[in-house]
């Protein structure tokens, strides 16, 4: 590296040169770049959010109840559980992500509910349950409870 | 159709010499024929999960070059210590021998859409009914001036995983301490938008685990911004404070060129050397999907939101990080994903099944320490004719360690899960 980049992050304290324009950055401020006399100015926000749905307005229970009362397509269900089972392997032995397969119908059902009413916290879970309709759940929920 | 019959089948075409690579006698069966170029997280997956839906009903035949395919999503773990190069490397004979395909270790040198067929770099022409492509990236060298094909020998990209990714390992595992690493991050669009800035974490890790605290890692990023910005720079100050420097073009001001030789990059603000660089150039998709002309004016390849159908030959679809899939970030997640809604649409086409709306998912797990996991994705939909965001999620800054070790957890469940996806 350049001497000069050198000697400027062994005298200006610790953490490094990137490290206060990090810093800078973060404050939302406009930074004099003094060795150079460059202006930094920040293009991003530190306050990446997640986007999900909102919870329904529906009490759980009722929602547990619609879902439990719709036949449940096994064909859609059997192409919905494609995108579920990247992750959650048949006979999964790794228990950060368990396998579902044959879960009894109400206890899917509740379970993914619980996800979509943000009452299960994992973020992955929250975004992809969110994104489902009650029709959807209902058909993972007959499709999963018949896998072995 | 089971496994057992599949492989009786597999057999019987066996017992007349080269029988599998007639396609007269394929056709005669009345079977539509299916080729899938690439045997990546796209076209591994569209080949496994096609075999399962058609149960033998459908002619799968995949064109790989690779005897053996190295991941690149948790390579840089190998870099990193915590992963074998065995471990994130993957064979193709479950796909072979329990699913009945048909892999050719052979590139896909020609398409002609006319005769809807592929010539192999074997000399093999193989007739298609749908051919799916999921070529991955290729590399453009000379976006980097100074940097070539050749020069990767000696300032590994490793952005297609297998000897590139070993030689750059060998090369961390050389450096001393006070040396300094010189990454150059691509440009938009390129795969895996978190892979160079969880690199950074894991080379920086692997240093001061050897008590190499007094090396540095400069980025030289032609972007102004990066994916999952605070999560890293806030790992980079907690974990490896004083080694990670980021340059944005605001304060670099445009990369010129490398000289890999005398080991430096030259930009506007100044010249840095190291002993190590790691130049991952600008990418387009692979170079058949290009030849074939699926590609547009930015070198990868539009495709219908609904179906990844390639908008330049429905009986083409092109998946991964050849496709432009909209809102959706070039990844094995992705095509894996991707590769689903074209195996509905195949058995759609080829076998009057029923389709669905298509829904995309994406996530993308990166380690910036031991057990600290972070992750980001969304959930994607055809929204007015394009893949777009429908829901998302991304780690926190505030997260306790608990979570981001469940998080590492996770992604571990995850790499396990995707690839017997992909392989069986």
């Amino acid at each position: 590296m350049h001497d000069s980049h050198r000697k400027h992050r062994e005298t200006d304290g610790g953490g490094g040169l990137t490290a206060h324009v990090f810093r800078a950055l973060g404050n939302y401020k406009i930074w004099l770049f003094a060795a150079c006399g460059i202006f930094v100015i920040p293009h991003f926000s530190f306050a990446d959010k997640a986007a999900q749905p909102p919870i329904p307005d529906l009490p759980l229970g009722e929602a547990i109840g619609q879902v439990l009362a719709m036949p449940g397509d096994a064909e859609y269900g059997a192409y919905l559980a494609t995108e579920c089972v990247t992750c959650h392997q048949q006979h999964s032995v790794n228990h950060a992500i368990p396998a579902i397969n044959g879960l009894p119908r109400e206890y899917f059902v509740e379970a993914m509910l619980e996800y979509k009413y943000h009452l299960r916290d994992n973020s992955v879970m929250q975004a992809i349950i969110g994104s489902l309709g009650m029709e959807e759940l209902s058909a993972l929920a007959t499709y999963f409870s018949t896998k072995d | 159709m089971s496994n057992v019959t599949r492989r009786t089948f597999n057999k019987l075409l066996g017992a007349g010499a080269g029988a599998m690579a007639m396609p007269g006698l394929l056709r005669a069966q009345g079977r539509k024929n299916v080729v899938i170029v690439g045997g990546g997280a796209g076209g591994a997956t569209v080949a496994r999960h096609l075999a399962e839906k058609a149960g033998g009903a459908i002619n799968i035949t995949l064109i790989e070059d690779s005897e053996k395919y190295t991941t690149c999503f948790f390579s840089n773990l190998y870099l990193g210590g915590y992963r074998d190069f065995a471990s994130i490397t993957h064979g193709y004979d479950r796909l072979v021998n329990d699913y009945g395909i048909r892999k050719i270790t052979a590139r896909a040198e020609e398409i002609d859409r006319t005769a809807q067929q592929v010539r192999t770099s074997t000399g093999e022409t193989i007739p298609y009914d749908r051919l799916v492509l999921s070529p991955g990236i290729d590399l453009m060298f000379d976006s980097v001036p100074g940097y070539s094909r050749e020069l990767a020998e000696i300032a590994p990209h490793a952005w297609q995983a297998g000897p590139q990714t070993q030689l750059l390992k060998s090369k961390i595992d050389e450096l001393k301490n006070g040396d300094q690493v010189v990454m150059v991050a691509p440009p938009n669009p390129y795969r895996c938008p978190p892979g160079p800035y969880e690199r950074v974490s894991m080379i920086a890790h692997t240093l001061k685990s050897r008590g190499l605290d007094d090396c540095t890692i400069v980025v030289l990023d032609p972007k102004d911004k990066f994916s999952k910005q605070g999560l890293f720079t806030e790992g980079w100050e907690k974990y490896y404070p004083g080694m990670v420097e980021w340059y944005g073009p605001n304060i670099h001001g445009g990369i010129k060129g490398v000289d890999v030789k005398a080991g430096t990059v030259e930009t506007d603000f100044d010249t840095f050397s190291g002993a190590l660089l790691n130049i991952i150039p600008a990418q387009q998709a692979g170079s058949i999907a290009i030849s074939a002309g699926l590609s547009d004016d930015s070198g990868f390849c539009p495709v219908d939101a609904e179906t990844m159908r390639s908008k330049r030959d429905e009986n083409i679809f092109v998946i991964g990080d050849a496709s432009i899939a909209g809102a959706m970030p070039k990844s094995g997640s992705a095509a894996n994903s991707q590769a689903k809604v074209v195996v509905m649409h195949l058995m759609g086409d080829l076998e009057d099944a029923r389709v669905f709306p298509a829904r995309y998912l994406n996530t993308c797990w990166s380690l910036v320490e031991t057990n600290d996991g972070i992750k980001v994705g969304a959930q994607y939909a055809n929204v007015d004719g394009a893949i777009a965001s429908t829901s998302s999620f991304i780690s926190q800054p505030d997260e306790s360690a608990d979570i981001r070790r469940q998080t590492f957890e996770e992604s571990v469940a995850w790499y396990d899960g995707i690839t017997k996806d992909m392989f069986g």
